[in-house]
């Protein structure tokens, strides 16, 4: 009896440890992506607002240079960007402006725009807590689901691939 | 010489945790009040990245980010309400060290409580099993 009792015990603060480590769902699942009107990154002196987001269903990556899992994930979002067409908005998050480009001429571009969130604001307001951070946003360009760390083919088919499935 | 080592690294350990303690981070222009309310804001709400630390025990980014963002809306003169719901918003439930219950946090509520029912009842049942055997025994 005196094993069951620590069979219990066991089971109990493994499922704590389990939940501890869940990735958290993002608090904006089912919203639009909150308003926000910052920089590009590619040019200093225009705005993108939530209106430049047009193409939908797409995937918002926060990323930075300073990011090592970015730099991992890099590859796979060209991949699915080129070979696959997914419309993948770039959001650099807490970042430097020349550092960032420079980084996409060596590496390659896959966004189809990016937003230049110098100072983390946006990042704030859609509950990100570090980079890299994927959202996948819906046909009506609500948002599904979030995915904290790099973005790989085993996330991707399990998280992503249906929604843009056609 | 060993022992000399030893308590250098004591000290230094100790010297560390002082020097942590003490860290002072400083967000200028709050009265003694909306110092209070900060000081108690920030432990009342979890770092989302290291989960297991208060946004005041933590230095990590986005600790520090957040709590800029709580400075901000104290001296934009936020009410403690609007400024954990602010952050709910956008960091979810999750944030707050005091979840409401709703479905997804029954089990932070009642999970203790079911586990200890549990383990009462086995108790109980293993007395009684051992008492129905030593009358059996008699």
């Amino acid at each position: 009896m005196p094993f069951i009792l620590f069979c219990i015990l066991l089971g109990y603060l493994y499922f704590l440890l389990k939940e501890e480590k869940q990735e958290l769902n993002s608090a904006l699942v089912g919203q639009k992506i909150p308003f926000f009107e910052h920089l590009s990154l590619d040019n200093k002196t225009a705005y993108i607002t939530n209106n430049d987001l047009k193409e939908f269903p797409a995937l918002i990556n926060f990323w930075a240079t300073w990011c090592i899992a970015c730099a991992v994930e890099h590859p796979f979002l060209l991949e699915i960007r080129n070979k696959k067409n997914i419309p993948i908005y770039g959001v650099n998050y807490k970042d430097t402006r020349d550092k960032a480009l420079n980084y996409l001429i060596e590496k390659g571009d896959p966004f189809i725009l990016n937003i230049y969130d110098v100072n983390g604001k946006l990042g704030i307001d859609m509950g990100v807590y570090g980079a890299p951070e994927t959202f996948l946003l819906n046909e009506n360009g609500e948002i599904v689901l979030r995915h904290a760390g790099a973005l790989d083919r085993e996330v991707w088919n399990q998280k992503f691939r249906s929604y843009f499935a056609k | 010489m060993s022992t000399r080592i030893l308590l250098v690294a004591i000290f230094l350990f100790l010297l560390s945790g002082l020097m942590a303690d003490n860290e002072v981070e400083i967000y200028p222009n709050l009265s003694q009040e909306e110092s209070s309310r900060f000081s108690n804001l920030t432990q009342d709400l979890r770092c989302p990245k290291c989960q297991s630390s208060s946004l005041a025990g933590s230095n990590s980014p986005i600790s520090l980010d957040l709590k800029q963002v709580i400075y901000n809306l104290i001296i934009a003169k936020k009410t403690d309400s609007e400024i954990k719901d602010y952050l709910k918003n956008r960091y979810g439930e999750y944030i707050s060290y005091d979840p409401p219950l709703t479905y997804s946090t029954i089990i932070l509520w009642f999970g203790p409580f079911i586990f200890f029912c549990i383990v009462i009842f086995i108790v109980v049942f293993l007395i009684k099993k051992e008492q129905s055997l030593k009358k059996l025994a008699d």
